[in-house]
């Protein structure tokens, strides 16, 4: 009996191990070949990107070459140091993304605090609407966010994606999930002792959702750290751009430079994920077990 | 667990830490990293004015007409009379020339002497082959060919033919009877052979009676000759009888008794006698004759009758005698030795009779061989004639060249040795020595160059290269600006604008004509070219650039960034349309005020990033 769980346990250890494998197997391509010469890759992956097949030599078929001929941190030096370009959209990419993590968690945590202290048809009605709107796909409300964004006059400046990111609709669906698992009666003891709403607000409610809000720290700015669709629609302006553009473009001449800007381009988030792991798995946890 | 999870989150956010600090110390370097990379340029900014689109260039002044002083034959310079730069008159002494002959009069001497020895051995050639002596020895053996050709007898190939077949003919026979013979032979060796029997054996008794039937045989053929001429004589007298009565003839009771018997003779004998034998002496004789020769002649017949049948008797015992002696000799191969010996002498007939006709043929072919060659000398001597004939005109032919050739050849000499007289080379023309080429001692070909003149009275000109772009703009008869000759009376116009010779693609040859009072051989610099125009847009010679698509210029445009201006050299194509040694008036999409690139640190293309140099 036991050796028959031991090899149900051995089997699904190859399978898990054959899917992590699958997994991983671009990232860590990725980074190894962020360290191959340009001349290297253009030989391994030459009917990708043979744009000029009169420069080099190009290999016949796509090779997934793991370990370099020869390491080098020409590709690093050339997108950091020669040129201040990828730089200069690695810093809009921060630009873009901080004021909307820290702007959409503020704007969420007022919300979702008001949606769960108060109750009634306008309430269920607008958090109905939030729910429906986070449903839409992006890129369902990519013209609307277009039109508006000219009516504004905020095309091709910052604003038009920040302002959007600012208000989007999941971080208040998943903070109000979270915060109605704050038990009332905490609350209604505050406001017996005299606390007023702003003090319950941000002693008593946002203390407790700490883990939530991480989660969703994390969650937003990996997912506007990767965005490509709103810059490419409402930044006309490349010197504005971030460089998960410049990464989504990559498909001529600069591969080797593109693989190591991709290695740079997902430091933070990993850091970043590194760092609040635990709230990530907590706050998810919680809001999806909590009813509302 | 808990100090764990924060030891792990203070690595991690101490790692972001460093990993922004990096960022943004890149970022803060980055410009001034990337500025050490770029090509440094330097830029001028487009201007307005005129432009004074000018040809200059740089030529030595050269004569239009010159002399050159040659020698008439080779020659040896005893001495040098002038130098260059001297001014000559026409009839001046330039060059003295030593005592000995030249080379060409030595050649012409030579030469007729040989034209004589060429004409003496054709003259002796022409003696040698007398036309009357060849051509009547050839004309002699021709009719003596013709003689033995008549003589000879014409056979037909048709002739030949036939006499080959019928001499194949018999040699077939001949061997025919050969193999007859051969197995004849065969066959009584096979039985044998034959052996002559010794002393008076069977054969002798066959001999014999193969003789006996023989004499038989013999007597009884003569008997039968008797038998018939007594029939005939017989016949002619019964026949001149019935002629000579006219009256019909009718024999008595006897005679007919023996026209009878004669007929019943003639019936059993079963061999007809010939109406038409000639009548024998008897017969004739017997035209005198009455019915008593006519009974002397059937006696006659009669006794013929009996001798007749006497020698049948003694043929058929004979017959019978050796028939009994063959069957009863012990040598029974006589039979075959007797077709044996027939056969060989039918066969040794017939290989006479095929001798023969190889006579016959052999003549024949004999014939016709001599008739052919005879014929064939006869063509010979035909050509042999007409040979003689033409070598007889071959002959004096070339005795005339050789004639003509010799006078050639003294008329030359006589020419040569004029001009081998001369002691000196004057000069034909006045002038200026431009080169002296020949030295004192040396000897000089024919034609060679001695010394040049120039003519001063046929001017001066001055030419120079310059590109097919400064060529259109200048034309003949523009007057040019001399700005390196102190005298102003030298004017230089432009006479003519033609390829150059040592760079036809790509160069023309402007040549000027060269007046007032200029030295051969000086050097003038000379300006010509359209007047002054203002243009809206000047730029640097060196601002433009060319490659396939035509003549542009690399604009310095700047852009903004966050992190500084940034300055991008853009192509901007234009069209010439004046230009001077240092700025060129363009069309195009230049504006006032645009900076264009003149030089640059490293080779730069459309969009790339510059630097712009420290001023």
């Amino acid at each position: 009996m036991r050796k028959k769980r031991y090899f149900g346990r051995f089997v699904m250890f190859l399978l898990c191990a054959a899917f992590a494998v699958a997994f991983l197997l671009p990232t860590v391509l990725t980074i190894t070949n962020s360290f191959m010469t340009e001349s290297e890759i253009k030989a391994n992956y030459g009917p990708v990107f043979d744009k000029d097949s009169t420069s080099g030599y190009r290999s016949g078929t796509v090779t997934l070459k793991f370990i370099p001929d020869k390491v080098t941190f020409s590709q690093y030096i050339n997108g950091l140091v020669r040129s201040p370009d990828y730089l200069l959209k690695f810093w809009n990419s921060v630009v873009l993304v901080v004021p909307i993590v820290i702007f959409q968690v503020a704007i969420a945590s007022v919300a979702a605090y008001g949606f769960t202290r108060w109750r009634g048809k306008v309430r269920a009605f607008i958090f109905f609407f939030y729910v429906i709107l986070m449903l839409m796909p992006y890129q369902v409300t990519l013209v609307p966010n277009f039109l508006v964004s000219k009516w504004l006059g905020i095309l091709n400046t910052r604003w038009a994606i920040v302002l959007p990111g600012v208000f989007a609709p999941f971080s208040v669906f998943l903070l109000t999930k979270y915060m109605r698992r704050i038990p009332y009666s905490l609350i209604e003891a505050a406001k017996m002792e005299g606390a007023g709403e702003w003090y319950i607000f941000t002693r008593i409610c946002m203390p407790q959702c700490r883990a939530a809000t991480y989660s969703i720290a994390i969650l937003v700015f990996i997912d506007y750290w990767n965005m490509v669709e709103q810059p490419l629609i409402l930044l006309n302006n490349t010197d504005k751009q971030p460089l998960s553009i410049f990464l989504s473009q990559i498909n001529t001449g600069e591969i080797g430079l593109a693989f190591a800007m991709a290695t740079v381009y997902m430091i933070p988030s990993l850091l970043l994920f590194l760092h609040g792991e635990e709230y990530l798995v907590e706050g998810i946890a919680n809001s999806g077990s909590v009813k509302g | 667990m808990d100090e764990i999870k924060v030891k792990k989150r203070d690595w991690v956010k101490n790692a972001a830490i460093i990993f922004l600090a990096v960022m943004l110390a890149l970022t803060f370097f980055s410009n001034t990293i990337m500025n050490r990379s770029l090509p440094e340029v330097a830029t001028q900014a487009v201007t307005s004015g005129q432009i004074t689109s000018k040809v200059r260039g740089t030529g030595t002044v050269t004569a239009n007409g010159n002399y050159t002083v040659t020698l008439d034959q080779t020659r040896e310079i005893a001495s040098v009379k002038v130098k260059v730069g001297d001014t000559v008159k026409a009839g001046q002494v330039l060059f003295t020339l030593s005592a000995s002959d030249s080379d060409e009069l030595i050649s012409a001497r030579e030469a007729v002497d040989s034209a004589g020895d060429a004409y003496q051995k054709q003259l002796i050639e022409a003696a040698k082959n007398s036309g009357d002596v060849t051509v009547t020895r050839a004309r002699e053996a021709l009719e003596d060919a013709k003689t033995n050709f008549a003589a000879c007898v014409y056979v037909t190939a048709a002739q030949v033919a036939a006499a080959k077949q019928d001499y194949n003919t018999r040699i077939a026979v001949t061997n025919s009877l050969e193999a007859e013979y051969n197995k004849a032979k065969a066959a009584l060796d096979n039985a044998g052979g034959w052996t002559e029997p010794s002393g008076s054996g069977d054969y002798s008794t066959v001999e014999s009676a193969a003789a006996a039937l023989s004499d038989a045989q013999t007597t009884l053929s003569a008997a039968r000759i008797q038998y018939n001429d007594k029939y005939t004589v017989f016949e002619n007298i019964a026949k001149e009888r019935m002629a000579g009565t006219g009256s019909g003839y009718s024999l008595d009771a006897n005679k007919k008794a023996l026209y009878e018997e004669y007929s019943k003779y003639l019936d059993s004998k079963g061999e007809p006698v010939s109406p038409d034998t000639p009548a024998t002496v008897e017969g004739v004789e017997t035209k005198e004759y009455g019915m008593g020769a006519l009974a002397q002649a059937y006696a006659a017949i009669t006794d013929a009758q009996a001798k007749v049948n006497s020698a049948q008797n003694a043929y058929n015992s004979a017959q019978t005698a050796y028939s009994n002696s063959v069957s009863s000799s012990t040598s029974g191969n006589y039979p075959l030795k007797v077709a044996a010996d027939k056969a060989n002498m039918a066969y040794q007939a017939a290989k006479v009779d095929s001798d023969t006709a190889k006579g016959i043929l052999d003549n024949l072919t004999s014939n016709k061989t001599d008739y052919d060659t005879a014929k064939q000398a006869v063509y010979d001597k035909e050509d042999a004639l007409t040979t003689a004939l033409a070598g007889v005109q071959t002959s004096s032919l070339d005795l005339n060249t050789a004639k003509r050739a010799l006078a050639r050849a003294q008329e030359k000499l006589a020419d040569v040795a004029k001009g081998a007289a001369a002691a000196d080379i004057k000069a034909q023309v006045d002038g200026v020595m431009k080169t002296v080429d020949a030295v004192a001692g040396k000897k000089y070909d024919a034609a060679a160059t001695l010394a040049t003149i120039e003519l001063p009275e046929q001017g001066y000109t001055v030419s120079f290269s310059v590109t097919n772009d400064q060529a259109r703009k200048v034309h003949s008869g523009d007057q040019a600006e001399i700005t390196n000759y102190g005298s102003d009376s030298v004017q230089a116009t432009l006479q003519s604008i033609k390829p150059d010779p040592q760079n036809a693609q790509t160069n023309k040859l402007l040549v000027f004509n060269i007046t007032g009072d200029v030295e051969p051989g000086a050097t003038l610099t000379i300006s010509v070219g359209e007047k002054s125009a203002q243009y809206d847009a000047i730029v640097p010679n060196s601002s433009i650039r060319s490659d396939a698509n035509g003549d542009f210029v690399l604009v310095v445009m700047s852009k903004s960034s966050p992190l500084g201006n940034r300055y991008i050299a853009t192509r901007m194509d234009i069209e010439k349309v004046a230009s001077d040694e240092t700025n060129t008036a363009v069309s195009g999409g230049l504006n006032y005020g645009d900076y264009v690139i003149t030089t640059s640190s490293k080779p730069i293309n459309d969009k790339d990033y510059v630097k712009l140099a420290d001023s």
